[in-house]
């Protein structure tokens, strides 16, 4: 197993305007399962069906919309150690968030404040979920999902100041590999990249942008093409604000529909995008071929993708 | 819905323009539908793409990103416009996007 260090994104904490709203939406239209609720900081957890972790995603009731922190597993508790120790010599500000503080079911976290104004939370242990995939002669579900049917945390692509900056830690510290970069217009140095903690396409990507802490989205995973179709289905059914898709990425190859939820963070269900090794090389797209590098079939962005975040 | 069936004349202050809004409709709706709103935006009060000064008349208003509309702005009438239906016939600042 050659995994090691930080695994992957897998956790985030978002805040919605109107919990009641959110929750519908998450829950019955996306397909994550409710795990549990804290009234008293207006906050609800949730989960995919295809995950170990007490829950990956933490709608908080406030009166902004965009993202808290986002969340790493790491490989093990002593690696946070490692982490703190890291990032302090790398000169970010850190600090530890005790165990089952704010996070029931959590093990102590490190946070730590990126350069692009976003808050990355590093994180080892978690209590199993209550209701998780089998583990012994498991049939493929623990139970039948429901609305699009997300299996889990997937990724997310969040946009901010010092972009190079934030890269340089994740490939560093963190040891992620650059996947694909998009080049700015003038093609010194990358607007956009894309990062891996091990083999998938992506989990995170990072997009240069003036203002600090923005969350272009979430994204959540699915199987295959049908499932975009189906979720492209429950989209149009349940009146849901499309962004664009169904569609394919240049960048990752991926299978993809981009929406927005009542708060207007957007949302991404996801599926595919090739295996990635350590020893490829990292892609390169121009900038004038943006367009078919996110909107493979169109290969022109639309008007909300590069404008709209929370 | 109360007020779903009635349709109010939203003008836009210092112009010809005018449009028609259903009470139980966004006026960001309405303002796509005129043809002079073609920006992309979240439709969730969450990105601010979509503020507009209501400058006369009554608007109903659903949870609102404080980001983008101070309270003080709420008082003199900035609103999210994918969040807010007319209560009444409204007149609007111009808005460009």
């Amino acid at each position: 197993m050659s995994i090691t260090g930080v695994l992957r994104s897998g956790f985030m904490q978002l805040r919605v305007l109107d919990m009641e709203k959110a929750v519908t939406h998450y829950v019955k239209h996306v397909g994550l399962n409710e795990v549990g609720r804290d009234p008293a900081t207006k906050r609800v957890f949730l989960k995919g069906w295809d995950e170990f972790d007490h829950h990956t995603l933490t709608l908080r009731e406030t009166d902004t919309a965009g993202m808290d922190f986002i969340g790493f597993k790491v490989q093990n508790d002593a690696y946070i150690d490692v982490l703190e120790q890291k990032t302090k010599e790398f000169g970010l500000n850190c600090y530890q968030v005790p165990a089952n503080s704010d996070q029931p079911g959590f093990g102590r976290r490190l946070a730590v404040d990126l350069p692009t104004g976003h808050r990355l939370d590093f994180f080892a242990e978690t209590e199993m979920a209550a209701e998780h995939p089998g583990i012994r002669n498991p049939d493929i579900w623990p139970k039948e999902p429901h609305g699009m049917g997300v299996s889990a945390f997937d990724h997310a692509l969040l946009y901010g100041p010092n972009s190079a900056e934030a890269v340089r830690y994740c490939t560093q510290v963190m040891g992620m590999g650059v996947v694909e970069v998009i080049k700015m217009p003038d093609g010194n140095g990358d607007i956009c990249t894309w990062l891996t903690s091990a083999n998938r396409t992506h989990d995170l990507a990072i997009l240069e942008y003036d203002k600090p802490g923005k969350l272009h989205h979430v994204g959540f995973r699915l199987e295959d093409w049908s499932e975009v179709g189906r979720a492209a289905d429950l989209i149009s059914i349940n009146d849901i604000a499309l962004d664009a898709g169904p569609m394919r990425h240049g960048v990752t190859r991926g299978k993809t529909i981009y929406f927005f939820d009542p708060s207007g963070n957007r949302n991404e269900v996801y599926s595919s995008g090739y295996p990635y090794y350590p020893d490829m090389p990292t892609r390169v797209w121009d900038f004038d071929h943006v367009g078919k590098g996110v909107f493979y079939y169109t290969r022109e962005l639309n008007d909300t993708f590069l404008s709209v975040v929370s | 819905m109360k007020n779903n069936t009635e349709v109010f004349k939203i003008s836009v202050q210092g112009s010809e323009i005018s449009f028609s809004c259903g009470g139980g409709e966004y006026l960001l709706a309405a303002m796509r539908r005129s043809g002079r709103f073609k920006s992309g935006d979240c439709r969730g009060g969450g990105c601010g793409i979509c503020k507009v000064r209501v400058v006369s008349g009554a608007v109903s208003c659903d949870a609102m990103s404080r980001e983008h509309v101070t309270a003080r702005e709420e008082a003199y009438g900035f609103v999210l416009a994918c969040r807010a239906r007319p209560r009444s016939d409204l007149v609007i600042e111009k808005f460009h996007f």
